[in-house]
């Protein structure tokens, strides 16, 4: 090669590389959403591995395992036309939420070039829907949330695990955590869409931030008021099981927007 | 998937690459006193492979610089069965990954050349290629291409040292002609370990196993199980509600009996998470958590009774 050549090539690298970047950037007429996604317990920050009081016989429980698939993310506009944000993202506090101040800041997730425009409600879907659902692990590329590392499929039952709720709970105040407990949802007709009446503002060219919080305490609250029994049942992982249908139905109101 | 992007970066691969650039330029000068390193004379254009993925199998992810060639398999074949990357010439990587063994050694621990007992158990090499998530029990090597490295100079495996093993290979008969044929090097000094583990793990990205008598039951549903073969099938997978669960899929799972994942699978009795002999996963991320974990191997035996794609 020779000298020329190659300073052509870098400059052809360089404006390539600059063109791409300059699409994604917002120009006037569209601006960037940051969902900060955040996990609590009764109002406190969920920390991994950190007791909490649980309002049955005076128990206690800590968490090693939080998660959940957050799908079909949309802005609607007031013609009640949806702009969709993402397919899947694995919302995860196992890794994050070690640490205080990475559980106070949340995971975000940012979603770029959102036309400008008031869109008044937003839409979250947690698990994955049924079109989805039919797919496979092994038709995703390594890294993606519903690759095969990403070790949430149940061959089984032909599903994705959309939620796991997991950890250790001390049943009676002793303040022995010995009974691990484990919940994970999924399999069709469990995939739930949740609405928010919250007004989302985009700007030409800025970021506009919105909270998702996650009340894990509220995942295992019955109807009643009660809260559901670790001990009698600290495991589901079959579709059907009641604790499945209670955590999906409840993250209608486990989630609030902040 | 979200991106950041930056002219910074554009501008810095682009320096980057007109150094690596100019590098190739200057090193085009032939090096001194060595009449027979010149293998220019040797035609390079090596043959794209592409590997026969079953379906229902994931895609086979290859890094970007290291394309399969016919040319790049058959020389990652032959070093991987070749003792001279021991230090007494006496031990290959097959010695510890046996074909026959579905590219295990079917022992507890393996022995090295020094005859020194390893610290852990070898691995199957059977569908390899598909581990995105680190390699090794703890999964302290990120690629294939990292792990091919290790073994050469590991005191409890082929304990040798790279130079000296491209020394040898420099020295050999053949090899600078393979090495020529597979990457297009002009000098026999151009042999470096890093193009040597290149075709290792390109041969080890063909080592795909799928013909097992697991895979003709069910995975292609070619033929029937016996009730032993179904009922362990339903043990596993949990497939039959009747059937109590092992719960072995929540590990082993996939089409290809492990998602690759760290799993403490409670073999080692232990007080609390510090106490691990071998703290496994947690010695390579630095979270107690992980302390005891290790990953998800598929199973050998897959590979044994199965013939290998190349
Ligand atoms: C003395 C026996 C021995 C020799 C020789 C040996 N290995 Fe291994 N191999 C092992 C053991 C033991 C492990 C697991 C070690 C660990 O986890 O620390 C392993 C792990 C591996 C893995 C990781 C597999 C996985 O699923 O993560 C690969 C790949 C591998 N070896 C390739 C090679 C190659 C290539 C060579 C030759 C350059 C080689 N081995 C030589 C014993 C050996
Ligand atoms: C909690 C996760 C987990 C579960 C459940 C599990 N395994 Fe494993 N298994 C592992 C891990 C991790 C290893 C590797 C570490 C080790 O050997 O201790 C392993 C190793 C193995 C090995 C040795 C393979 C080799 O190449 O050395 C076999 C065989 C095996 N498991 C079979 C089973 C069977 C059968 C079941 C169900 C009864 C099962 N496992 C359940 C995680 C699990």
């Amino acid at each position: 090669m020779t000298m020329r050549s190659i300073t052509i090539a870098i400059l052809a690298l360089v404006l390539m590389t600059g063109a791409s970047c300059e699409k994604k950037n917002d120009g006037p007429s569209s601006g960037t959403l940051e969902l900060r996604c955040k996990a609590t317990f009764g109002g406190e920050d969920l920390i991994i591995g950190k007791a909490f009081a649980y309002p049955l016989n005076n128990s206690a429980l800590k968490f090693y395992l939080v998660d959940y698939l957050l799908s079909n993310v949309r802005l609607v506009d007031g013609q009640g036309k949806d702009y969709v944000l993402n397919e899947v993202d694995i919302i995860d506090f196992s890794q994050t939420n070690t640490d205080p101040a990475k559980a106070a800041a949340g995971i975000t997730l940012r979603f770029e070039g959102i036309p400008v425009g008031t869109y008044p409600s937003l839409v979250v879907g947690v698990g994955v829907d049924t079109v989805v659902n039919r797919t496979k692990p092994q038709d995703y590329p390594s890294g993606h949330p519903l690759s095969i590392g990403a070790n949430r499929y149940w061959d089984a039952w032909s599903s994705f695990i959309f939620t796991k709720t997991q950890g250790l709970a001390d049943i009676n105040g002793t303040g022995v955590f010995s009974l691990p407990f484990s919940y994970h949802t999924g399999g069709d007709g469990l995939y739930r869409e949740i609405t928010f009446q919250h007004s989302t503002v985009i700007k030409g060219g800025q970021v506009t931030t919105a909270g998702l919080d996650l009340d894990v305490r509220a995942l295992l609250q019955q109807q009643d008021g009660n809260y559901w029994d670790i001990e009698a049942q600290p495991n589901a992982h079959t579709p059907g099981e009641p604790a499945m249908l209670l955590i999906m139905d409840n993250y209608q109101h486990a989630f609030s927007m902040f | 998937m979200h991106f950041l992007c930056s002219r910074a970066i554009a501008l810095s691969v682009s320096v980057g690459l007109a150094v690596l650039l100019l590098g190739s330029c200057e090193r085009d000068d032939p090096k001194p006193d060595c009449m027979d390193c010149d293998l220019t004379g040797i035609p390079y254009s090596p043959t794209p492979h592409s590997v026969l993925i079953p379906a229902d199998f994931p895609q086979l992810e290859i890094p970007a610089d290291n394309p399969l060639t016919v040319e790049g398999i058959a020389l990652g074949r032959r070093l991987f069965y070749d003792p001279r990357l021991s230090a007494d010439s006496t031990m290959s990587c097959a010695s510890c990954h046996l074909p026959e063994f579905g590219f295990t050694d079917g022992k507890a621990f393996s022995l090295g050349v020094d005859g020194l007992l390893g610290k852990r158990s070898s691995m199957s090499l059977a569908n390899i290629g598909f581990a995105y998530h680190g390699l090794f029990w703890d999964g302290r090597a990120a690629t294939l291409e990292d792990q091919a490295l290790m073994p050469v100079e590991d005191p409890l495996e082929l304990h040798e040292d790279w130079a000296n093993v491209v020394d040898k290979l420099i020295r050999s008969a053949e090899y600078p002609t393979w090495f020529r044929q597979a990457f297009g090097i002009k000098d026999k000094r151009d042999i470096t370990k890093e193009l040597a583990v290149k075709a290792i793990a390109q041969f080890e990205r063909t080592l795909i196993s799928a013909n097992s008598r697991y895979d003709a039951l069910f995975i292609r549903f070619e033929d029937f199980p016996t009730e032993e073969e179904q009922l362990g099938y339903d043990l596993f997978f949990d497939f039959e509600p009747s059937v109590p669960d092992a719960e072995c899929g929540h590990c082993h799972g996939s089409v290809l009996l492990t998602t690759n994942n760290y799993f403490n699978n409670a073999i080692d009795s232990v007080g609390n998470l510090n106490e691990f002999a071998d703290p496994g996963r947690g010695k390579v991320t630095g979270n107690y958590l992980d302390n005891g974990r290790f990953r998800a191997p598929t199973f050998a035996q897959r590979g044994a009774d199965s013939s290998v794609y190349a």
